[in-house]
Formats: structure tokens, C-alpha cells, sequence
């Protein structure tokens, strides 16, 4: 049985592994598009040997027991691996969340007047005027810190960027510093912001 | 973390100004407090011609620690010191003022005299 022209397209190296797509697409046009797509669709996802096609295409009318297949290195299609898809999926929900809310951009330096919902309080805290003193990116679960002065003690809160309890967040002054994390803060009385 | 041999200052007017740390009060022989648990303590310093004196053994409800408290809502919160609100054996407050900002979880541990008398609970 002769292999079918759409067959040697897919037995590729893996040079063409991110351009198979397309050449399944180029099969779509073929007229024995039907005949290619019920015989095979094994090899399509186990092409992925660095070795060579002709170990790859097992026929499997074709295979004799004499003959020693060298071992399958396996890897995935990095667009199907995990890390991908929850990259794909931070994204989104930081989108949504963007969507609903304006939060400007936050850095280390920054004087910012925020307004949080704090259900132990059962109010709004309004004014939380603070410092910016970290940020770290995560995604969704980016996380800024801030440090203001309470009644003569220094208090520091870690919130979470995108936290629905964070009504508002507005930059009042912008410090120049040369630190993306300014914990030396601590050690000073008088934070920048004054 | 407060443990035994912890010094803390006082947040409120009860007349303590330090307290060491003695005991964890708890079932459980607790290793370290943290805020709204129940320590026993020693007057280590105090303002002079009040009530409190000076190596008098009283309970207090910690308040602020440096050790951060984390929420259910992911808020982090972490003080510059560690203080504590002298009490009595039912959990009222000694001193009739109380100075600094009071974590909200105190509300829930029935302190409330102490949550009303804050000047901000956070």
C-alpha cells in the first residue's frame, strides 16, 4: 500500500514541528483529505523523535518483530504543556479584572491613597495613605506593600494587586528612589513621604 | 511570636510602660503568642504614681506584633513592635485609653471594649 502523499508531510522533523499545523491544513485541500485523516492519526502525535521519520512511522500493518525501533523521546508541543496553559489563563483573569476596575501602575517610591473595604471594620477605610515599599509580580497574584505611620507605630500590609476588597487605589507623589525594594525604610523615622 | 522572656511595649494608659512576657495562657502549652492570645507578664517598667507598679504580675492581650498576621483575604499586616493591653481576668481593659491601630481579629475574640476604644481598627 503506497504511503499517502498527506503521510510524508506529517512525518516531519522536528524543524517543522510548530509549522505542522499548517501542513495538515495544506492536507485539508488535498482530495484524499478524508482518506489521510481516518487512516492516521497515531503518528501525529507521537512525531516528536529527534532520531529521524523513518523510525517514527509505525504502519501498522507493516512492523516486523525483527526489526528494533530506537528508544521515543518524548516531548510536548509547548503550546499543549501546563505551564502554557496556566500563563493563558493568568492572563485572562487579570484582564477581567483590569476590565473592571482602573489600577494604576504601582512601583516602589510611590505615595499612594487607597480606599479598602475591610469587612472586620464593616466600613470603609478611606484614607490609607502609604508607601509603596515592594512589589512583586505573579500575575494575578501580584502583590504590592505599603508602610504608613499609625498613631506613632509603623505599620506595613502586603494587599493583593488585584484584590476586589481594594476599592481604589490614586498615585499622590511619585519619590525617586534606586531600590525596588526599600526595607531600609524600617530603620528611618521619617519615611520619604513627608 | 511572642514566647517567655518577650518584651512588649504597652498600648494602653493602664500605668505599665514594659512587660516581659511569663507564660502563654492556653490549653494547649502554646510555644508562642500571637495577636489576640492571653499572656501573663511582669511590670518591668512603669509610670510613676498609678495603679500598676513595678514587678506586679498582670495579664494582657497582645495587639501588635512584628511577626505579620495574615487574613483570609490574602491582606498581610505587620507592625513595627510588640505591645499589649493590660487586662483583667474577664478581658476587660485596666487602663481606659488605648493608642494605636487594633487588628480587627480582636473583634472576634470578644475584646470588644478594646476594638471600641482604638483609634483605628484595621
Amino acid at each position: 500500500m503506497p504511503v499517502p502523499l498527506c503521510m510524508k508531510s506529517i512525518v516531519a522533523s522536528p524543524e517543522s514541528l510548530g509549522a505542522r499545523p499548517l501542513s495538515l491544513l495544506n492536507d485539508m485541500r488535498r482530495p484524499d483529505f478524508r482518506h489521510s485523516v481516518t487512516g492516521r492519526l497515531g503518528p501525529i502525535r507521537s512525531i516528536t523523535t529527534i532520531n529521524g521519520p523513518e523510525a517514527t512511522v509505525t504502519d501498522g500493518s507493516a512492523t516486523s518483530p525483527d526489526i528494533t525501533m530506537p528508544p521515543r523521546i518524548k516531548f510536548k508541543r509547548p503550546d499543549k504543556t501546563a505551564k502554557h496553559i496556566m500563563q493563558i489563563l493568568d492572563k485572562e483573569a487579570v484582564e477581567e479584572v483590569r476590565k473592571e476596575r482602573e489600577i494604576p501602575d504601582i512601583r516602589p517610591g510611590y505615595i499612594i491613597q487607597m480606599k479598602v473595604v475591610v469587612p472586620e471594620n464593616k466600613r470603609r477605610v478611606s484614607v490609607l495613605k502609604a508607601i509603596v515599599i515592594a512589589r512583586r509580580n505573579a500575575g494575578l497574584n501580584s502583590t504590592f506593600r505599603v508602610r504608613r505611620l499609625v498613631a506613632g507605630v509603623g505599620v506595613e500590609a502586603v494587599y493583593p494587586l488585584y484584590s476586589p476588597n481594594i476599592m481604589e487605589i490614586k498615585v499622590l507623589d511619585k519619590k525617586k528612589v534606586r531600590r525596588a525594594k526599600l526595607y531600609y525604610l524600617r530603620d528611618k523615622i521619617n519615611p520619604l513621604k513627608k | 511570636m511572642i514566647q517567655a522572656q518577650t518584651y512588649l511595649n504597652v498600648a494602653d494608659n493602664s500605668g505599665a510602660r514594659e512587660l516581659m512576657c511569663i507564660r502563654i495562657v492556653g490549653a494547649s502549652n502554646p510555644r508562642y503568642a500571637h495577636i489576640g492570645d492571653v499572656i501573663v507578664a511582669v511590670i518591668k517598667e512603669a509610670v510613676p504614681n498609678m495603679p500598676l507598679e513595678r514587678s506586679e504580675v498582670i495579664r494582657a492581650v497582645i495587639v501588635r506584633t512584628c511577626k505579620e498576621l495574615k487574613r483570609d483575604n490574602g491582606i498581610i499586616i505587620r507592625y513595627d513592635d510588640n505591645a499589649a493591653v493590660v487586662i483583667d481576668p474577664e478581658g476587660n481593659p485596666k487602663g481606659t485609653r488605648v493608642f494605636g491601630s487594633i487588628a480587627g481579629e480582636l473583634r472576634h475574640l470578644n475584646f470588644t471594649k478594646i476594638v471600641s476604644l482604638a483609634p483605628e481598627v484595621f
